[in-house]
């Protein structure tokens, strides 16, 4: 794996797509995303978001996550101001192979994740031998 | 070396009575950071660690940091160790330090010889 810690991570600011009714700024969370052998998992980063200002849909083969992070007040003089704060969005497309009806998502400490279980189908299957 | 390059950004404010400082730290437990006040000098560390899940055959991508940082911030002015909240909110880090109270400023009058 390259050296990852080396590079300072800037929060990505989106340029298009995501609607905003409020004049915030809106920024691609990171993301893993990891494929185990009964589920595809994606969890991201989203610090100051609830689990009620969170927005997850699934919308044909589409998967949409937008969350609002809380402000964060700031009063007085701002002596150091490295990011803002604003809406997390991205999207992903979902192959078929995907269980809809059995994807689930946790929202702790600012981490999202969304387990996808994959459909039985696409489930590597054992084939046993008879013999 | 490695770990020294901070991944994560602060916010610094001074208010009148205090200094707030807010740090995101995403899916951090307040066991795996470390604040240390001392004098004018703020220092946050800590180890953000891997989730430990279930094997994972692959990975299609992986953008998140993980590891041990360190960072220390000047501040503007004392601030009494002894009264400094920290709270650990959806994965944001505030800290409000109260500052120290300097003693009243006497003024001297100057006397005509």
């Amino acid at each position: 794996m390259e050296d990852k810690d080396l590079q300072l991570q800037e929060k990505k600011e989106l340029q298009t797509k995501a609607e905003s009714t409020r004049d915030v700024p809106v920024f691609v969370p990171a993301v893993d995303i990891y494929e185990s052998e009964s589920a595809l998992t994606v969890v991201a980063d989203m610090p100051g978001v609830s689990a009620d200002s969170l927005d997850i849909d699934l919308d044909n083969d589409q998967l949409t996550i937008r969350g609002t992070a809380a402000t964060q007040e700031s009063e007085g003089t701002v002596l150091l101001q490295e990011y803002s704060v604003g809406d997390y969005y991205r999207q992903f497309t979902l192959s078929d192979a995907i269980d809809r009806s059995k994807i689930e998502a946790t929202m702790k400490d600012g981490v999202l994740k969304v387990v996808l279980p994959k459909a039985e189908a696409a489930k590597p299957r054992k084939i046993t031998v008879r013999t | 070396m490695f770990g020294l390059l901070p991944w994560h950004k602060y916010s610094v404010c001074e208010g009148d009575k205090d200094i707030m400082v807010n740090v995101e730290l995403p899916g951090m437990q307040p066991g795996d950071i470390d604040i240390r006040v001392d004098e004018r000098r703020l220092t946050i560390s800590g180890e953000k660690k891997m989730e430990k899940e279930e094997k994972r055959s692959d990975i299609h991508i992986f953008e998140r940091r993980f590891g041990s940082f360190t960072r220390t911030v000047d501040l503007p002015v004392e601030v009494d160790a002894d009264k400094v909240k920290a709270e650990l909110v959806q994965g944001v880090l505030k800290i409000e330090m109260p500052k120290k109270k300097i003693s009243a400023r006497k003024s001297i009058p100057v006397k005509t010889a």
